[in-house]
This record gives C-alpha cells, sequence and structure tokens, in this order.
C-alpha cells in the first residue's frame, strides 16, 4: 500500500476493523447502515464533499468487506441487500475480486498532455514548433493543446521552458500492468475482467479510494466462532506486519488468541516448492523447456495464462508454497479448515481454483487480520510468548522477498546437481513481469529460471500490507537468519513428503 | 527532542506508519541538509501500546514530543515541529 495515502488507507482498514467487530459480537446486519454511521459520525464530511457520499462509499465497502458486489448509484436496495446469501460460516466467495465503486470514481482524465496556468505566453513559444501534428496553437492567454490532434509524444512536454506543459495519467490505468482498466458510458474507471490478474495495484493507486477488493473476513470469523476447527497458513512476508515491535512469535499466539488452533508458516509449503521446482527444472530445462517460469506468485501464473497462454505450458507445474502448506496441515488434520493468512488479495481468486479449493478454506490479508485483532481487542507486541517458530528454511522464509524464489531454487539446484547450468532472472511489478515475459517468449531467457511477482519489491510490497517496503525488507530477512534449517533439505518437517 | 511512535497494533493499523516513514526520511534528507540549532538532537524511538488508548476512543495514531502527548498525529505535522525545534536560535 501507499504509505502517503493515509486517509484512503484509514478508509479501507476501518471497514475491516468494523466487519469484524459485527462478526464477532454478532452484530444485525440488517443494521449495516448504522456501521456507516458508527464510522462516519456527524454532519461535516471527512474525506469527500458530501457527508452523504462519504457514507455511501463506505457503505459499498462494507458490503464488499461482506463478500457481496458492489452497486451503482441507481440501485435502490437498501444497504443490507442480499445480506442472507453472505450471512454464513463457510466461504461464498464470488469474483469478481477488484472492483471500482462507481460513484466514487472520479472519472480522472485518460492519459492527456495538457497545458497548466504555469504558461507565460512566451515569444519563443517552441511548443508550437515541436508538434509533430500541429496539435498547439497560441490562444489569448496561453498555448493550447487540441486533444483530438495530440498524439501524447511529449515533444511540447521537453520544449517549454517554464515546465508549464504536463502529462498526467489516470492513476489506476497507469499503475495496472497488463492494461485492464478502461472507461464505462460516465468516463469513470471501468476493470476488464477478462484480462484483470487481480493483482490489486489499482486499489493501492487511486487516490480517491475508489476501487476495493471482497474479502472473507465475516464468513471466518463465524466460522471459528461455530467451533469448527480451523488453522492458519501465514506467509513468509507477516514478519514486521503486525507493528514494529510485534515478534513473529506474538503474531502466531495472537492469531491463537482469535480461535485459530494452531498457525504454520507457509515457508514450508516454500520449502516443498524450493525442492520440486528445482528437480523440476534439472529434469525439464532445456531438454524439454527452453526455459522455466515460477509459479508461486498468482497474478503472474494468471498474466502468464490469459496473455502468452503458449508460453504456459513453461511455468512450473509446482503447486503454490500455499497449497503445499495447505496440504500439509490437511494431511495432519483431516478435519481441520485453512485459512491462509498473506499480503495478497490474487490468492483469494488461487484458492477458488479447482485443486485448490479443497485445502485452502479462506484467505485472509494481513491488513484484515490486524482488523481482527482490533475488533477483539488484542495487542500482539504485549502477549508473553517463549517458542520460536521454525517450520522453514532460511530460503524458504526469503520467498516474500523479490529474487527470493529464484535464489532459494538456484541454490536447491545446486545441492542436487551442482554442475547444472542455470541462470536466474526476477522481475516484480506486473509491467515488469510482462516485459520480462516478452522476452522469454522471444527465446531470450532461454536456459532461465524466471521469477515473477506481481507486486513491487515482491510479496512484502502486496496490497495487503501495513509495514513500508524497506522495513519489511529488513525484518523478513533477519526472521529469515534465524531458521535453524540452512536449507529445505534441513527441514525434517517436509522430509516425508519427499 | 525526544519522539516517541507508538505501534501499537491500532496505531500502526491507522498510520503510524507513516509517519515513522516520514521521520526517518527527514532525517535522511532535509535534517542533513540544514542548519541545525545548536543542542538540537532528535531522539526517535518506537513505543509499546501499553494499553494506553484503552478507554480513549479513536486517538491513534499517538506520539509523544518531550512527554507531550499527541492523539491524531500526523506525519505533516509530526515533521513541522521537529523542523521548528531544529531551527531554534
Amino acid at each position: 500500500m501507499k504509505e502517503s495515502y493515509v486517509d484512503v488507507i484509514n478508509i479501507r482498514r476501518m471497514v475491516f476493523s468494523e466487519i469484524a467487530r459485527l462478526a464477532y459480537e454478532d452484530g444485525d446486519l440488517t443494521k449495516l447502515g448504522d456501521s456507516t454511521y458508527a464510522l462516519l459520525p456527524g454532519e461535516r464530511a471527512t474525506y469527500r464533499e458530501s457527508i452523504f457520499r462519504e457514507r455511501a462509499v463506505v457503505g459499498e465497502r462494507l458490503r464488499l468487506a461482506l463478500g457481496l458486489d458492489v452497486r451503482s448509484a441507481a440501485n435502490m436496495g437498501p444497504i443490507e441487500e442480499g445480506i442472507d446469501k453472505i450471512n454464513l460460516d463457510y466461504r461464498v466467495y464470488e469474483p469478481p475480486l477488484v472492483n471500482v465503486i462507481p460513484f466514487a470514481c472520479e472519472a480522472c482524465p485518460t492519459k492527456t498532455v495538457w497545458v497548466t496556468n504555469n504558461c507565460r505566453k512566451c515569444l519563443a513559444h517552441p511548443c508550437t514548433n515541436v508538434c509533430p501534428t500541429n496539435a498547439v496553437s497560441i490562444e489569448k492567454n496561453a498555448a493550447f493543446i487540441h486533444q483530438d490532434k495530440c498524439i501524447k509524444c511529449g515533444k511540447c512536454i521537453s520544449a517549454c521552458p517554464y515546465a508549464a506543459i504536463t502529462q498526467y495519467e489516470r492513476p489506476c490505468a497507469a499503475g495496472c500492468g497488463v492494461n485492464a482498466i478502461g472507461s464505462d458510458e460516465l468516463g469513470r474507471a471501468k476493470i476488464f475482467h477478462d484480462k484483470c490478474v487481480s493483482c490489486g495495484r489499482c486499489i493501492q493507486e487511486c487516490p480517491f479510494g475508489a476501487i476495493a477488493d471482497k474479502s472473507e473476513i465475516y464468513q471466518l470469523i463465524k466460522s471459528i466462532k461455530s467451533g469448527k476447527e480451523v488453522y492458519g497458513i501465514i506467509a513468509p512476508s507477516f514478519v514486521g506486519q503486525f507493528g514494529a515491535l510485534t515478534s513473529p512469535s506474538q503474531v502466531v499466539e495472537a492469531i491463537k488468541e482469535l480461535g485459530i488452533t494452531e498457525v504454520v508458516e507457509v515457508s514450508l509449503g516454500a520449502d516443498i516448492t524450493t525442492v520440486n521446482e528445482a528437480k523440476e527444472f534439472i529434469e525439464e530445462v532445456p531438454e524439454h523447456r527452453p526455459y522455466m517460469g515460477t509459479s508461486c506468485c498468482s497474478s503472474w501464473s494468471s498474466m502468464v495464462k490469459k496473455f502468452y497462454p503458449d508460453q504456459y505450458q513453461y511455468i512450473s507445474d509446482s503447486s503454490s508454497p500455499m497449497v503445499y502448506a495447505a496440504q500439509y496441515v490437511k494431511r495432519n488434520n483431516p478435519d481441520a479448515l485453512v485459512v491462509f493468512i498473506g499480503p495478497c488479495i490474487s490468492k483469494k481468486l488461487e484458492a477458488l481454483e479447482e485443486n485448490v479449493a479443497e485445502y485452502v478454506d479462506f484467505v485472509i490479508s494481513f491488513e484484515e487480520l490486524m482488523g481482527m485483532f482490533i475488533a477483539k481487542d488484542i495487542e500482539p507486541s504485549e502477549i508473553q510468548v517463549d517458542e520460536e517458530i521454525q517450520d522453514a528454511s532460511v530460503t524458504g522464509r526469503g520467498y516474500a522477498i523479490a529474487t527470493g524464489v529464484a535464489s532459494a531454487v538456484e541454490a536447491m539446484i545446486k545441492e542436487l546437481d551442482p554442475d547444472k547450468k542455470i541462470e536466474i532472472e526476477s522481475a516484480n511489478g506486473l509491467h515488469d513481469c510482462v516485459k520480462l515475459m516478452k522476452q522469454a517468449k522471444a527465446g531470450k531467457k532461454n536456459g532461465c529460471l524466471i521469477e515473477g511477482m506481481a507486486c513491487e519489491g515482491g510479496c512484502i510490497g502486496g496490497p495487503g500490507t501495513l509495514t513500508s517496503l524497506s522495513r519489511a525488507r529488513k525484518s523478513v530477512t533477519k526472521f529469515s537468519n534465524e531458521s535453524i534449517y540452512k536449507t529445505p533439505s534441513e527441514n525434517d518437517k517436509i522430509q516425508s513428503k519427499k | 527532542m525526544k519522539l516517541e511512535i507508538c505501534v501499537g497494533s491500532k496505531c500502526t493499523m491507522f498510520g503510524a506508519d507513516h509517519i515513522i516513514q516520514s521521520v526517518e526520511d527527514l532525517q535522511e534528507t532535509v535534517l542533513k541538509d540544514m542548519e541545525i540549532a545548536e543542542g538540537f538532537e532528535l531522539e526517535v524511538s518506537l513505543v509499546k501500546c501499553n494499553n494506553r488508548c484503552k478507554d480513549e476512543g479513536d486517538v491513534y495514531p499517538k506520539v509523544f514530543i518531550d512527554g507531550e502527548v499527541i492523539n491524531n498525529a500526523h506525519s505533516q505535522m509530526v515533521m513541522a515541529r521537529i523542523l521548528e525545534a531544529a531551527r531554534k536560535e
């Protein structure tokens, strides 16, 4: 998340803690409208131009957090419509995952080159002289760009001595690595769900907080409350996310205080992935496949499947760490439910996939988990805990940071087959992932193991995180080095899987 | 100047992170390049929750500047206070 977007982030997060509170306190969902007043009391607007609009937008966010679909301003129904469909203690999640709240969207202009009022109508007017389509004219008070002629080449921008010409883009669309955002009939952002890979970048980019994802918090809490045995599997990027002075063991203990039976590190699954991908690479590349791509980032996989379908066969057949960790839990506890806790929103969709749904019952993000702690008045940093968690190796824990996966697999390959030729390449951020795939398709990455991370910085930069990249990186690295297992080979917890 | 930033769960959820980020950034950029008043030293520490805000309502994030409690702190105000103190003659 963009830390500097404090108000947008606050709106998003207060919705999570409110939904968690409603679930824990058995709140009457038919009175959901009351929550919009609880979150935004009084008569004066805090965030938008009118308190009515503010409450309406928060209302839609509350609905999304419950798992309901977003509605338009034309919808006449009360805020609690459809509540019966989701007031359940099991997952009832339906795409689309990422949604634009139409009446929260300000219909920001799409890519435009624009003369600002910094223009001094100078005698030289180089802007007119450099324009290849004759789109710039000098009007009464300033230069003017005729948008129908403008090809957005940017020459006038560089030519202007006063930096008076600027180019701006719609933040959500500019952030989208697969160009999945267009406009609806009113010029508002519209997500093309056939293209969208649910990375959540647009959610982080929108300065008006108009885009949100659906959550499973409510159903998860109801499930725990109904007495079901729920196990948590927590992604390697969790370290340092729940308060700068909260230790990893305290996080695990805090999760147990929520009524979750036990917590296992997803890094354990990562260790299994490392071994499998290493073996796969050794066998497949280059004899059967020119290169191999990692498969742990579901937005990356999704992007390859949708946009480079002929290359999808070169992505590893290995399941993601989330799946292996969930299988590990269910093997030892067949009746347990599993909730994946991660930085990710994309995993919410991965968990619905045919081979995954039976293992992963719920997915929540760190923000959503923190909302649960707050609703239950749990303060992780104050918990007394003595045990250390030791489920995974140094390299498994390193999956959270960009290049971590590729490095782990490379190290494993060197262990298993020291003479194997391998080069690794990593991309983070969906734009770079697309570039990397283009090069791989063009045959420029043969012999390589390519790692794609849709979020910048890797998983620690995911949309569900609470901490800055630099601090998260430090925390994850420190925790990695605290593992008693230097490599997956030393991890006795996964030995039976081999 | 002693700046303590609470990093309890509510403070972390609602903005403490950005305050920490901003102050660290300030120390590495603006404070490094400007003329600091004699005797000014900025000591930044992260403090635990201690359930301080239990009955106080929505007061997060909390920071303490030389012991003074600041509720609903935001980064621009904290940075301005630091610079003001750093500039004093």
